[in-house]
């Protein structure tokens, strides 16, 4: 048996033009004049945002950005107390796949950045119609790691995460 | 002959199975020398052989049949004679129904067919009785693809050594290709199957209709050409199949009425590649079939090309697309055929009533049918003008009275650049000119309204008066275009009057003077101007380049006189329309040259010292872009020369010389100075030499007597006087033409007495009082006089006395000072050099007088081994030894290895090594990787702790990379995997460069491609290193972290 797609016929966006980051200081080969003039870059919403915005969708091959299931405005990041808090949206009301997004952003952002960094994921209020079971599932640090032993979901989530065919309109 | 006994166990060894393939190949190899020398003749060997080819036994039969088969191989250059090669054909030919025994069958075959008809060749009554047998019996599409490459070998020397035979047989072989190679699928065969059916082909001018028929339906099937496991293991790459894929269908026309529908409706799929292929056979297939074939598909060419070209697609495909529209029109549109244009011009009316201008997509596309219509021929451009072009015209001129059709514009620049470039390929233009209702005569009677219309629009960005007419960037960008491809038409076919391109080079220096010098439009409007130039230059009519001096080069200079233009951009703007030609460039440069002493007063005799920087750019500008694009134009010794006394002139004066060493000014000049020497002939060279020699006697103020016995007596070196600025600035720039002079030109004496160690024993005195320069021109004339013994003998009988209890020669400049001479004796190849290499070891590795001295002496390989812009270099005409660096190389390395355990500062060592190790060439460091590897990783560790040398701690971790790179360093890498690992990752959190962190982790990233039995041991290593670096600084850094935690990983695992 097939089981129907729960959004068949998502709204796809454009996907914003990568800005490159001005301040990005030019690469010297050898002894800057001042070595320690550069600021330190501080991790920013931006960041994170490039490390989650290709993560595939779980049901259609387009990214979590061109679904507008995540944007740069959704994302806080507060670098002196370590904390990265993500809202992203789901596409339906009722949809299931919200736990894998969900999981899927946390892997991601468990590999890019570095572990004392607390990372809060939630679903945009009212956004679903199960917003708070899904909230305290995505957020309970057992029931992440249970999920991730389990071989199905892993494969599920790893072909989101290195997917690189995705469709360019 | 020889005895039977001593050869037949070769041939019980090879028909024996059970040993190994070496005994095998062994065996055969011997049989084969003793046939090819006639020890034994084959009638013997094959009398021998003759259980092994008839038994019954079908492993052993086989093994025969390929005994024999390989021996024939192996004697093709032997004469044999036709009784011989009747029988052993007629035997081949027979075993071919024997399909155990087929390999051997198969190779004896080739080895028959392809022999030379010198050495006895096959007759054509066999080969023919061959092909019979050979497809009646041999199922070609059963066997193993080992034998289906041989069977298409065979065959395909059927086709074009014994063409005669094949083409008896007619299209009954082709046929009977057909069938053996359908359905093939391995790359390697299938190119072979290819080459066979084009070779079979070929022997046929006509087949019958049903035949190409056939041959398509079993192509097709491969179009278009991709491989489902990856390319990287075949012989046959995915291009080359498809290529010669293209090159059969293109082989007749027979194949369009197949092959043009098929290629079409492959194009109107998603697949990219077949879009691609697709585009790419129709191009070459148009040009082949040519028009009356071609006629009848003209209206679905151009749908199927319209969708892709007016649609969003990959950039290749557009480009592809483009290129194939471009051979349609040229191919399909002739005087009595005129579907294709009546398509074109439905499509463009149906636009241009409609285009807007969110349309930018469609727009383009419609700009580079335009285009590419227009650069056809002069009479498909004739149509587009009389059709298009007045229409586009007026409606841009009406246009610019209220809100400007920017899409007309655009389209007129499009049109306009592609006939400029029709008139530039065909210079025996006279067919437009005289033909009345040409383009040309066309553009003629429009260029009045159109240039009028668009220097209004140019001059609005310029003035602020006209506020009426709000202009956007973008289109005084394509307005810019269009007036310069209007004033760069070959002289005898220019469209407009001389009024108007006086009036349009007037505008657009006017945007060079007035307009934001950052944005494009400055960028684009100097290209034009420069291209404007070029074209006014090489026209025999002066009066256009006579303007263009008076208009757009005079005003250019006056701005740069003034200053009216920030420095950096007039200079850029004056060198490239100095590069219009020679001339020109020399105009530009004499203004220069004026401007550089003018600063030069100002700065030195008034203290005005904010025009230095300006000096110290216009001193570069100078050396560095004029005088080289001079020097590659032609002869510029004279001009150089003249500019090099002039300033040797101003340095009479007492006051400039004092204060010509403030902020980098005599840094530059002796830069330039350098570059006017080395491009000056040898004779010129003579002349500054000679000006500089007598300022520097009329001026120095120490006498002239101590340079002579200065390095004899260091106590009088010690208690003279210490030098005047004036007699230091004199010296520089006096070793600044030594340094340039090439080895040819004989060097001045103070008289014409004494020999010629004036100059030497000159820097030598100033060299021994720490004046670097005066060491570096003293090495430069001991690298380019091998006959001045006397120089070097002074400067090594310093070394070789026991000197140490002078502190006076080990300090750091005494002992760089040496490095360079060091340097100059090196690259020249003398062994005397040996004892400056010595001497700085000795220091190096000792340290017995104090860390600076070591220190300057592990620098001092840097000097030897490195390159340096400043002097020795082949440019400014060092005598260079090839290879001297990887000489050195393998001399200091087995030294600097030992002694790095016993020294007393191994940091010193280190860095030496370092140096040695990182300017040496990469692949003689790679080549010895495995020796150096261990000392490599040691050097960068004990090197990481101090800042002072980042430096060198990079250099060598891009050597640790490059070793990486290689296939045969990797080897290495592997053996020391734990030790070259740890290095990496104390190198990730390196704190003092970021470079090096972020190159650490490079190579960390890429040596997750190593073996995995061999890297795992250490991943939980690497993925702690990288974790920490997640969290790093800068971002750069985290980035890689993030690429190089995921390849990891990632891993087999």
């Amino acid at each position: 048996m097939t089981l129907g797609l729960i959004n068949a016929n998502p709204v796809v966006h454009e996907r914003r033009e990568r800005l490159s980051r001005a301040d990005d200081p030019p690469h010297y080969p050898y002894p800057h004049p001042h070595p320690h003039s550069h600021p330190d870059d501080v991790l920013d919403a931006l960041d994170v945002f490039d490390s989650v915005r290709d993560i595939r969708d779980p049901e259609h091959p387009y990214s979590l950005e061109q679904l507008s299931v995540l944007s740069e405005e959704s994302i806080t990041v507060d670098e002196k107390l370590g904390r990265i808090q993500i809202t992203f949206t789901p596409t339906v009301q009722h949809c299931s796949m919200a736990t894998v997004i969900g999981l899927c952003l946390r892997v991601k952002l468990m590999q890019c950045f570095p572990p004392h960094f607390k990372v809060d994921i939630k679903v945009s209020p009212g956004s679903l119609a199960n917003e708070e079971a899904v909230n305290k599932q995505l957020n309970d640090k057992e029931r992440v790691a249970a999920a991730l032993e389990n071989p199905n979901l892993r494969q599920l989530v790893d072909e989101c995460l290195y997917s690189s065919e995705l469709y360019s309109y | 002959m020889a005895e039977p006994s001593t050869w037949v166990p070769h041939i019980e060894s090879f028909v024996d199975a059970s040993r190994t393939s070496s005994q095998h190949d062994a065996s055969l190899e011997a049989i084969a020398t003793l046939v090819k020398k006639d020890i034994v003749s084959l009638l013997e060997v094959v009398r021998e052989m003759e259980m092994y080819l008839t038994t019954t036994d079908n492993v052993i039969r086989s093994r025969g049949t390929l005994l024999l088969g390989e021996i024939l191989v192996r004697i093709s250059h032997k004469t044999l004679d036709h009784t011989a090669i009747d029988s052993l054909s007629d035997f081949f030919i027979s075993r071919l129904a024997d399909w155990v025994a087929l390999r051997g069958t198969l190779t004896g075959c080739h080895a028959i067919l392809c022999r030379k008809k010198e050495v006895g060749s096959i007759s054509k009554s066999d080969v023919q009785k061959f092909s019979k047998v050979f497809f009646e019996e041999v199922d070609v599409r059963s066997l193993a693809a080992n034998d289906r490459k041989l069977c298409y070998e065979l065959l395909i020397c059927v086709c074009t050594v014994h063409k005669e035979v094949a083409t008896i047989q007619g299209e009954d072989l082709v046929y009977d290709i057909l069938r053996s190679i359908d359905d093939e699928m391995d790359p390697t065969c299938l190119m072979l199957a290819f080459q066979l059916l084009q070779s079979a082909m070929s022997l046929f001018p006509v087949l019958s209709d049903m035949a190409y028929q056939d041959a398509f339906d079993i192509l097709s099937k491969y179009f278009p050409v991709y491989f489902t496991h990856g390319d990287a293991s075949n012989d046959a790459t995915r291009e080359e199949l498809s290529d010669i894929l293209l090159n059969i269908f293109c082989s007749s026309p027979k194949f369009e009425p197949h092959i043009i529908p098929f290629l079409l409706e492959k194009l109107s799929t998603s697949f990219s590649l077949a879009k691609l292929d697709s585009l790419k056979y129709l191009r070459k297939c148009i040009s082949c079939y040519g028009p009356d074939r071609m006629a009848d598909h003209a209206e679905d060419l151009w749908r199927s090309l319209e969708t892709v070209i007016f649609n969003k697609e990959e950039d290749r495909i557009t480009k592809e697309a483009l290129e194939c529209f471009e051979t349609a029109v040229s191919v399909l549109i002739t005087p009595n055929r005129d579907t294709f244009f009546g398509l074109i011009c439905q499509k463009i009316d149906s636009l241009l009533n409609r285009i807007a201008p969110e349309k930018q997509a469609e727009l383009h596309a419609l700009g580079s049918i335009f285009a590419i219509i227009s650069r056809v021929s002069d009479s498909l451009c004739t149509r587009v003008f009389r059709k298009y072009f007045a229409r586009l015209v007026n409606s841009l001129v009406e246009s610019i009275k209220g809100s400007l059709n920017s899409e007309a514009l655009y389209l007129v620049s499009e049109i306009l650049s592609s006939c400029r470039g029709l008139i530039q390929r065909s210079p025996d233009s006279t067919e437009v000119i005289s033909e009345k209702v040409s383009w040309l005569n066309i553009l003629r009677n429009y260029s009045g309204d159109l240039s009028a219309a668009l220097l209004k629009l140019v001059n609005a960005i310029t003035s602020l008066k006209e506020e009426s007419l709000v202009v956007k960037q973008e289109n005084v960008l394509c307005a810019v275009k269009c007036l310069e491809v209007l004033a760069t038409f070959p002289e005898g076919c220019s469209p407009i009057t001389d009024e108007t391109y006086d009036l349009i080079l007037k505008s657009l220096a006017l945007i060079i003077s007035e307009m934001d010098r950052s944005t494009l439009l400055w960028k684009s409007t100097l290209e034009g101007l420069i291209q404007i130039g070029s074209v006014a230059e090489n026209s025999i009519d002066r009066r256009r380049s006579l303007v263009y001096t008076a208009l757009v080069v005079e005003n250019l200079l006056s701005a740069f006189i003034n200053s009216t233009l920030p420095l950096d951009l007039s200079l850029e703007a004056l060198y490239g329309i100095g590069m219009v030609g020679k001339h020109r460039m020399e105009q530009v440069l004499q203004v220069v040259e004026e401007i550089i002493v003018v600063k030069i007063l100002k700065v030195c005799l008034e203290g005005e010292f904010v025009h230095a920087d300006t000096l110290i750019s216009l001193l570069q500008f100078y050396s560095g872009r004029i005088i080289s694009w001079l020097s590659d134009a032609g002869d510029v010794s004279e001009v150089a020369m003249q500019f090099a006394l002039h300033i040797w002139n101003q340095m009479e004066n007492k006051n400039i010389l004092k204060n010509i060493h403030v902020m980098g000014i005599l840094d530059a000049l002796m830069m330039t100075m350098k570059h006017l020497v080395s491009v000056s002939t040898i004779n010129h060279q003579s002349v500054i030499l000679q000006k500089s020699h007598e300022i520097i006697l009329k001026s120095v103020s120490c006498p002239t007597e101590w340079f002579a016995t200065a390095f004899q007596n260091p106590e009088l070196l010690m208690s003279s006087p210490s030098s005047s600025v004036e007699d230091l600035n004199l010296i520089s720039l006096f070793a600044s033409v030594i340094t340039a002079v090439s080895a040819q030109t004989p060097l001045p004496a103070s008289n014409p007495n004494s020999s010629s160690n004036f100059v030497s024993n000159l820097f030598l005195f100033f060299f021994l009082r720490g004046h670097m320069p005066a060491a570096q021109a003293l090495a430069s004339t001991i690298n380019k006089n091998p006959t001045d013994n006397k120089a070097i003998e002074s400067c090594l009988s310093i070394l070789s006395e026991d000197k140490t209890e002078n502190k006076q020669f080990f300090k750091k400049d005494i002992i760089t000072g040496f490095a360079w001479i060091g340097k100059g004796l090196v690259m020249r190849g003398d062994d005397r050099s040996k004892e400056i290499i010595q001497f700085l070891l000795k220091l190096a590795i000792s340290s017995q007088h104090g860390l600076d001295a070591a220190l300057s002496a592990a620098d001092g390989f840097h000097i030897i081994m490195g390159d340096s812009d400043g002097c020795l270099n082949k440019k400014f005409h060092a005598v260079i030894k090839p290879l001297y660096k990887q000489r050195l190389y393998s001399t200091l390395v087995p030294v600097l290895l030992k002694s790095m355990k016993e020294a007393n500062s191994k940091e010193v060592v280190c860095r030496a090594f370092g140096h040695v190790i990182s300017d040496a060439p990469l692949t003689a460091v790679i080549g010895e990787a495995h020796k150096i590897l261990l000392a490599v990783a040691h050097s960068i560790i004990t090197l990481s702790m101090d800042i002072q040398n980042k430096d060198v701690v990079y250099s060598l971790l891009l050597v640790l990379s490059g070793i990486l790179m290689d296939s045969t360093g990797k080897e290495s890498i592997i053996e020391n995997l734990h030790i070259v690992i740890g290095v990496l990752t104390q190198l990730v959190s390196y704190p003092h460069l970021m470079l090096v962190r972020e190159t650490a982790i490079q190579c960390i990233t890429s040596m997750s491609t190593l073996p995995h039995s061999k890297i795992y041991p250490v991943k939980p290593q690497v993925l702690k290193a990288v974790t920490r670096a997640l969290d790093d600084k800068r971002r750069a850094v985290r980035q890689e972290a993030v690429r190089c935690r995921q390849a990891w990983s990632r891993g087999k695992n």
